[in-house]
């Protein structure tokens, strides 16, 4: 190797892609047992851990109903949002 | 006064009978709140933001949004098929007057549509009059009393826009029991401790 040559090296390193959580946000208009029916429908959920979320949303102002990867959220989120329920992702790492 | 009250069909679908003509107003009001033609402070709520990222954001106006407005779309055609069959509940009151009650049929696979319809109507009015949490609860004391000689309150706009609310709320609550209603050993108080 000459002095104007240079060797370079690639170093290849796997990261798992970072989870998103599917958030649903508080609206004083829709009803409780609207959020709880799309929840349990959208998601699989049975009716007490979709009712639980429910109540998270109501008390806390929102709720992660559900963490996965980023398609799948989008997913999610989409048929949220086909129940005009107020809801976002946000990525678990920035 | 009577109040209205839904019957579950043997086949399924859903009748909602005694339906006092305001109420029947209300109702046939519904196709209108559904357009797709709302002001822009309807739309925001009725399709808002996927998160914060502006690319997300555009993707999903070109790709999810015009969805989203089909789905209104076809929750409204239900809606409209649905109302023009209404019709006075008793064989007396086949001429319908303005004291007539009314029934109306839901089948049974239009109960989905009309649970998301009555939903976006609620969101279109409380976007339309600002209708927050505080509204929902009492009315606050600034409604009109009218003029002496009748008593009767002239609710203003927002006041009936309230009022619109909650009817609709109530509907699509009987609507839900009948479609989803809590498992029988479901205590609905242990989420409110």
């Amino acid at each position: 190797m000459t002095d104007s040559q240079q060797q370079t090296d690639t170093i290849t390193e796997t990261k798992l892609a970072p989870p998103w959580n599917v958030i649903v946000h508080n609206d004083p208009i829709t009803l409780m047992s609207y959020v709880t029916m799309a929840i349990q429908r959208i998601f699989g959920y049975d009716y007490g851990k979709a009712h639980g979320m429910m109540m998270e949303v109501h008390n806390a102002g929102r709720s992660i109903v559900w963490t996965g990867a980023r398609e799948p959220a989008e997913v999610f989120l989409h048929k949220l949002h086909a129940q005009q329920l107020l809801a976002t992702m946000e990525c678990t790492q920035e | 006064m009577m109040a209205p009250e839904l019957q579950r069909l043997s086949d399924g679908s859903v009748r909602l009978i005694d339906l006092a003509p305001w109420f029947v107003g209300v109702i046939l009001e519904l196709p209108n709140l559904l357009d797709s033609d709302q002001p822009e402070v309807v739309s925001r709520r009725l399709y808002p933001d996927p998160s914060d990222d502006a690319e997300q954001q555009k993707d999903w106006e070109k790709f999810v949004r015009p969805e989203l407005f089909a789905l209104v779309a076809s929750a409204r055609d239900i809606v409209l098929n649905d109302i023009g069959t209404m019709a006075p509940s008793s064989v007396e009151a086949k001429e319908a007057t303005d004291f007539s009650v009314w029934q109306l049929d839901i089948p049974e696979t239009h109960i989905q549509g009309w649970i998301s319809a009555l939903n976006v109507a609620r969101l279109t009015l409380s976007s339309r009059y600002t209708i927050e949490d505080d509204d929902m609860l009492e009315p606050d004391g600034d409604i009109d009393e009218g003029d002496g000689d009748t008593g009767e309150p002239e609710f203003d706009k927002k006041h009936f826009a309230v009022a619109r609310v909650h009817l609709l709320g109530w509907l699509q609550q009987l609507l839900i029991e009948a479609e989803s209603p809590p498992p029988e050993d479901f205590d609905l108080l242990r989420g409110l401790e």
